[in-house]
């Protein structure tokens, strides 16, 4: 597993000392925070994680900071601490895309699992994000004539016909594709479709 | 400033005071505040008040006696225990997922200069901007609230906000407490090295076990001890200084309120800040049950009367759903509760206070419609 850092939002020094303590004793790395303000200059976003957050701060409030967060294009998992929960509170908590909601007092148990399986979500997001960067760096490898003939491969269009579109001979096409294939490094036409489509749609986001 | 947040100050009422500080400690401040009314001014409290918030070290207690001091020309009658309500609005915030009150170690906001109409909203909007400036996160607070909020605003019910307050309070050395003992038990099961980290962690501990004792023997002290002043009082004047307070609910607007005072005086010897809790508390719930029934036909009917020349009681009756047999016998259970945000510690409180008064509170079984309580106190002496 990549390193990651959870962060712990709690303006009571005792809770967030506490928490602290806990996530250390099963060797989690995590950094505490007194306010939303200092925590969201040091949010660092090329860091898996996840966030810890309690709902009561004075300054900003958790439901706020996750906001303000989600608008930073942060998407560390949250994970809100409250000292009573209420229905209202965590629907709320959910709407702004908390993983979960914690009443405080916790079991130990609870907490670290919540922590870990965010850690875990975080990490797969964070890999998937590495993925598609190496892939989208594969397709601005190619040269134009390799995109034309890439673009039109993914949709299906036989060597023949793009050879006539393009005004070359099935040969030339032939090549390209296989170029194609080898800087894409995709074994296989389903895998090429599937690696372009998902870039299409991160892009179009 | 916003209609609710004006409404939901003047839904407080006078409770004995309590001040909880940033670190979680318990201050009761009760005596410094009633000397501190009977000596100042509306408008040298305002101005004072301006002062303290603009102190962020000085304490409350300090503030009173400085005040106190100053010797300002009387106003009684026109601003209610000032401690109190600055408890009871940081506990509203509180149970109000509201933040920002914790400004500059303290806690709590201060308000005064509320005339007793408490219906001049204009005064308490000067006021309160005049605090907002001093410090901003009380501004953000009250915008906070109208927006997760707007509909909240008049479920404010002052004996809950405080018991919910508590325990919040209380939740944060408790959830410290199991954490660092959590990690303790894990440092200990992974072998017979002493962890570094143990030693220090279990003093940590017990600091937080010292700061959750304080914090229960302050809750005690709201009970008993301070506060706790008696005196002979009229119960009608006490029913008809509750009925004032209940006006300041505008949820009152559409509820009919019929009274029946004994024409006799009824003096009991009693904390009048207590009693009037218990009778708010009783008419609060009265207001509530009648409302959820029935929203445009609803009343609520207060009687007082003498009983077998040794009791003086209020009865109130409501025009709600009534209370079912199973609902009866859980009435005066603890975090039993049929409101939406109840928190089921009304009644156990009130009869709490009933008793310490030598009093009781009764649910009066047997109406065809509605429900009716008790409170009963013993009769004392006029002087």
């Amino acid at each position: 597993m990549r390193r990651s850092t959870v962060y712990v939002v709690d303006d009571n020094a005792a809770v967030r000392d506490a928490l602290l303590t806990l996530l250390d004793s099963v060797g989690i790395e995590a950094l505490g925070f007194d306010s939303g303000e200092c925590f969201l200059e040091q949010l660092n976003p090329e860091r898996a994680g996840c966030a810890l957050l309690d709902v009561r701060m004075p300054g900003i409030c958790g439901l706020e900071l996750a906001r303000q967060m989600r608008k930073q294009k942060s998407e560390l998992p949250i994970v809100f601490i409250s000292a009573h929960g209420d229905v209202r509170l965590a629907v709320e908590a959910m709407r702004f895309g908390a993983e979960d909601f914690i009443e405080k007092p916790f079991r130990d148990q609870d907490i670290i699992d919540r922590v870990q399986r965010c850690i875990e979500l975080d990490c797969h997001r964070h890999e998937r994000l590495r993925e598609l960067h190496e892939v989208r760096q594969r397709l601005y490898a190619l040269t134009s004539r390799e995109q034309l003939v890439l673009e039109r491969i993914v949709r299906g269009e036989p060597n023949k016909e793009v050879a006539a579109a393009l005004n070359v001979s099935t040969r030339t096409i032939e090549s390209h594709r296989a170029h194609v294939m080898k800087k894409m490094r995709a074994p296989c036409l389903a895998t090429l479709v599937s690696m372009v489509t998902t870039v299409q749609m991160i892009e179009f986001d | 400033m916003t209609q609710p947040n004006t409404q939901d100050i003047l839904a407080v009422m006078s409770a004995p005071a309590l001040v909880c500080t940033a670190a979680g400690v318990v201050e009761s401040v009760n005596e410094y505040a009633a000397d501190w009314l009977e000596t100042t001014t509306t408008k040298a409290a305002g101005q004072l008040l301006g002062e303290f918030l603009r102190t962020p070290g000085e304490s409350l207690t300090a503030f009173l006696q400085r005040s106190q001091r100053s010797g300002h020309a009387c106003c009684k009658g026109h601003v209610y225990q000032v401690a109190n309500r600055s408890r009871q609005i940081a506990m509203i915030c509180h149970a109000q997922q509201l933040q920002g009150l914790q400004v500059s170690g303290h806690l709590l906001l201060v308000f005064s200069n509320v005339v007793r109409s408490g219906r001049d909203n204009e005064d308490v909007a000067d006021f309160l901007s005049h605090t907002n400036s001093v410090p901003p996160a009380i501004s953000q607070c009250s915008a906070t609230k109208c927006h997760l909020n707007p509909s909240d605003a008049n479920e404010t019910n002052s004996l809950s906000d405080v018991a919910l307050g508590l325990v919040h309070e209380v939740n944060q050395p408790l959830t410290a407490i199991a954490a660092y003992a959590h990690s303790c038990q894990r440092w200990l099961s992974a072998g017979p090295a002493v962890h570094p980290r143990l030693l220090p962690t279990v003093d940590k501990i017990i600091e937080q076990v010292h700061i959750t004792g304080q914090m229960i023997n302050s809750l005690k002290g709201l009970v008993r001890g301070h506060g706790d002043e008696r005196q002979v009082c009229d119960l009608n004047e006490l029913v008809r200084e509750s009925l004032e307070l209940l006006a300041l609910d505008s949820r009152l607007e559409s509820c009919a309120v019929e009274s029946q005072l004994e024409a006799k005086p009824c003096p009991v010897l009693v904390s009048s800040a207590q009693i009037k809790i218990v009778l708010l508390n009783l008419l609060r719930n009265a207001l509530e049950a009648s409302l959820a029934f029935h929203a445009t036909e609803s009343r609520l009917c207060v009687s007082v009367s003498i009983e077998e020349d040794i009791w003086a009681s209020a009865t109130i009756n409501d025009s709600g759903a009534g209370i079912t047999a199973e609902a009866e016998a859980q009435l005066f259970q603890p975090f039993e509760t049929s409101k939406p945000n109840g928190l089921g510690l009304g009644l156990i409180i009130s009869r709490c206070l009933a008793t310490a008064h030598a009093g009781q509170i009764d649910y009066l079984p047997g109406l065809s419609h509605g429900a009716s309580f008790q409170l009963r106190l013993p009769l004392t002496q006029a002087n």
